[in-house]
């Protein structure tokens, strides 16, 4: 068991954006919270990644406890997190974006060459600036960036914010590769479809409680519409 | 004038050293370090201490630790809570730092000996061995500060902090203690800069000023955020000092100010740069879009007719009847106590007055000023020349008023170029302007001042009256205009603009003409505080009235009191003046306590110790 989420409430000021939201991803598997706007997911993601102090409940990584860890002690553990809208740090080239990722990096199968390898488009522009980059370029140096640090947990928040359908499947498309090595991924991810698609387990959010939780098989759509928008049917 | 170029481009290696530790700071940080100049003086009287310039090879290291602990601590606890804040903590330091060596030191100037000497280049010019080896250490110290950054490991975990802290932590970097590297980086070259200072030529407590005012003005005509535009621009300055020293010695300095204004003014993105986040962009890319939204807003605003006046409906209606009440009570006390206790009352109106003007500026409209010393000089200065011209000083109230308006209604289109930090220096160098230029005209007393004519018939218990009745009518109309101001239209846009300007702007918000408003009223108050001051004093002498220390009061005022409350300046200057009372007798320790305070107070109690001491309580 990589990480595990135990009762997670965290707050917004005073407001309560995630009420006891438990959770578990193994190596292999990708675990997809989806939910609608403000259903404190993303929250959920950066509680998890150290950004945002829980007010109560656990995160443990491989059974040692680190909620009240910084997010930068969280790298060296195996946590790594590709943020909501990419976060390059724009000044800094493609190489260099990589190389701060790598920089408290575990021993793994992930080097700067593997990460070029991953997107062939890469080497040849390794020393543009992150700036110049479109969006789906950003996206896969944030993936990249975030791959290099050999995380067992790979958070990844958002993909396809902003993005095209097509470099959206592109990037998708290399979840298999990723879940070989061995890494656990958990995603959060508004595009429903896209979700249930990739993912070995979905879990919805409403108002920051789990409203539902299963295989992607077993789950209808309309269950899933339901638990997404808290329809009842009668 | 041949040597006197290539002095000048030698002079600039000086500022470009000042400088590089500055920009070094505010590019990494976001931290304008007001406290600059006086760390560099620090470190010169360090090596006083330590016996030489040869102790640089202990004071440069020490300056470095010390770096890194002072970011760890007091700079990250600021930077935690906001820009206003470290510009604040920062100004404070330089209050504390300048005392305690006035204390420790005395005012006397010290200097660092170091082998003279020079080498004749032409039967003009020659060129001082130490002036070629400070350019040189300069060079050094630029090309040395870019490899640091571009080439090395840490060098690229800066420039990601420096980009986006919160992604620079998810990729495990831990960001406190790289930005304390970078301060220990630029602390080093802060040492540096103040041990050639230092060896250059002598210096005193209050030296630390003028190295800020010329290694901001070094970046900002050079371009903000470029290394070698910070020499060219430390260049271009040194140039034009000592052009202007050749034609007369004490136009070395106002000559630099004003090639830096004139750069303000003509090319705000600075010699080299490209235009930057810190300069005020004219064109605004959504202005048009604004302007529609705007017209929009307004045609629907103009129906119901309420509305359009903006009330803020939680205002407290009471002021007025307290205000008048306060106002009546104090005007009758000239009958009912000594004159003694009315001339320190004065002194009281003249800083709630500060206070509150300052608090407009900072607290409401977001403009941190610590150039208002102008206004109170120039409001002064008014005073004198319309009581030379044979009139009564005490019809001179209104006309320094109106005079200061129009005065800072000119300095605005010059100032807001500039935004934050970059601001707040720019005001400063404009009050500095203003007393060089004053200093020289002879009409108005130079440098050592004049006493105010047109005083010396009056009866003196009368004369105390009026003064003290002229400065509670000043007082009583600042908070006036405050209060109303805050409940105008003016005043919900200018608390929009505070909590969020971009999106104040989309509504179409006259972002710029909002704050140019108030900073043209609190130019205007603090001129007439000036010319007040100027009477109660019955002289006037351009370092005192034109004195930063009048921004430290205005701001230590607002601080403790509470900043953007109208009763925060009012509390703040009743206990600062309280502590003024009681701490005077301590001298220069006394304004080292008081801005040890100022400084805790911003970052413990940011809304004012009352308010926190009634959190504590409850």
């Amino acid at each position: 068991m990589s990480l595990r989420v135990e009762g997670l409430s965290v707050d917004h000021g005073q407001l309560r954006v995630v009420h006891e939201v438990s959770l578990a991803v193994s190596p292999g598997e990708v675990h997809a919270i989806i939910g609608a706007n403000g259903a404190g997911k993303s929250t959920l993601l950066r509680a998890i990644a150290g950004l945002h102090p829980p007010a109560s409940g656990k995160v443990l990584l491989d059974d040692v406890d680190i909620t009240r860890e910084p997010p930068e002690r969280r790298v060296p553990r195996g946590l790594a997190m590709v943020p909501e809208g990419r976060r390059l740090f724009p000044s800094l080239t493609v190489r260099e974006n990589l190389l701060v990722g790598a920089h408290k990096a575990r021993p793994g199968p992930w080097t700067l060459e593997k990460i070029y390898e991953l997107f062939a488009w890469m080497p040849e522009r390794r020393d543009q600036k992150a700036a110049q980059l479109s969006g789906g370029e950003q996206q896969a140096v944030a993936i990249g960036r975030a791959l290099i640090a050999n995380p067992s947990v790979l958070l990844l928040d958002e993909l396809s914010l902003g993005l095209a359908p097509i470099v959206v499947s592109q990037l998708y498309a290399l979840l298999p590769s990723l879940l070989r090595t061995g890494i656990a991924v958990l995603l959060v991810e508004q595009d429903v479809s896209q979700a249930v698609r990739v993912a070995t387990w979905v879990q919805c959010l409403l108002e920051g409680r789990t409203t539902l939780e299963g295989r992607p098989s077993d789950l209808t759509p309309d269950q899933i519409l339901a638990a997404y928008f808290g329809l009842t049917y009668g | 004038m041949a040597n006197a170029i290539v002095q000048g481009l030698l002079l600039g290696g000086l500022y470009a050293l000042f400088a590089c530790g500055l920009s070094l700071v505010f590019g990494v940080m976001r931290v304008i370090n007001l406290a600059h100049g006086d760390f560099a003086v620090v470190a010169a009287y360090l090596a006083v201490l330590f016996g030489g310039l040869q102790s640089g090879w202990l004071v440069v290291p020490l300056f470095a630790v010390a770096g890194y602990f002072l970011q760890r601590t007091l700079i990250q606890a600021s930077i935690d809570r906001g820009p206003l804040t470290t510009l604040l903590v920062t100004f404070g330091l330089s209050v504390v730092i300048e005392n305690l060596l006035l204390q420790l030191f005395s005012a006397d100037s010290h200097s660092l000996s170091a082998s003279s000497g020079s080498i004749r280049l032409t039967d003009q010019i020659s060129v001082g061995r130490l002036s070629l080896a400070i350019f040189a250490l300069a060079v050094v110290v630029l090309l040395g500060l870019q490899a640091l950054l571009s080439r090395t490991g840490t060098g690229r975990l800066v420039r990601a902090v420096a980009d986006d802290p919160e992604a620079a932590r998810l990729s495990g970097v831990a960001h406190r203690h790289i930005l304390g590297l970078a301060a220990g980086a630029a602390f080093a070259t802060v040492a540096l800069a103040g041990l050639a200072f230092g060896a250059y030529s002598s210096f005193a407590p209050a030296s630390g000023t003028g190295r800020l005012l010329y290694a901001f003005e070094a970046v900002v005509i050079g371009g903000l955020g470029s290394l070698w535009g910070t020499l060219a621009g430390g260049m271009v300055l040194g140039v034009a000092q000592s052009i202007g020293a050749e034609l007369n010695l004490s136009y070395a300095v106002i000559a630099g100010h004003l090639v830096f204004l004139a750069v303000l003014a003509l090319r705000p993105e600075g010699l080299t740069g490209a235009r930057s986040g810190a300069v005020a962009r004219r064109s605004w890319p959504s202005l048009r879009l604004a302007r529609a939204v705007r017209q929009a807003v307004r045609a629907k605003a103009r129906q119901p007719d309420e509305r359009a006046r903006g009330r803020h409906p939680t205002k407290r209606s009471w002021w007025p009847v307290a205000g008048f009440v306060a106002v009546a009570v104090l005007a009758y006390l000239p009958y009912a106590v000594y004159s003694g206790t009315t001339d320190t009352l004065v002194n009281l109106f003249i800083l709630l007055t500060l206070a509150t003007m300052w608090n407009l500026l900072a607290g409401y409209a977001g403009l941190v000023s610590v150039g208002q010393q102008a206004f109170v000089g120039l409001g002064a200065y008014f005073t004198l020349i319309v009581a030379q011209n044979g009139m009564s000083p005490f019809t001179a109230l209104p006309v320094a008023a109106i005079a200061c308006g129009v005065a800072a209604l000119a300095v605005s289109f010059l100032v807001f170029r500039l935004r934050g930090g970059y601001f707040a220096i720019a005001t400063w160098v404009v009050a500095d302007v203003c007393q060089l230029a004053i200093s020289r005209v002879p009409a108005l007393g130079g440098g050592t001042g004049q006493s105010l004519p047109g005083l010396s018939g009056i009866d003196p218990a009368l004369l105390s009256a009026y003064t003290y009745w002229g400065a509670l009518g000043v007082a009583a109309l600042a908070l006036a205009t405050a209060w109303l101001l805050l409940r105008a239209r003016i005043g919900l846009a200018l608390r929009a603009v505070r909590d969020d300007e971009i999106g104040a702007r989309s509504l179409g918000v006259r972002v710029g003409r909002a704050r140019r408003v108030v900073y043209v009223v609190a130019g205007m108050g603090c001129g007439a505080a000036g010319a007040v001051l100027a009477i109660s004093q019955l002289n006037v002498e351009p370092t005192s009235a034109f004195s930063v220390g009048w921004s430290a009061q205005m701001i230590f005022c607002t601080i403790i009191g509470g900043i953007d409350t109208l009763e925060g300046p009012i509390i703040g200057a009743v206990l600062f003046f309280g502590l003024q009372q009681a701490l005077s007798q301590y001298g220069a320790w006394y304004l080292v306590v008081l801005g040890l305070i100022a400084v805790a107070v911003s970052i413990w109690a940011p809304r004012g110790l009352l308010k926190r001491l009634a959190e504590t309580v409850r």
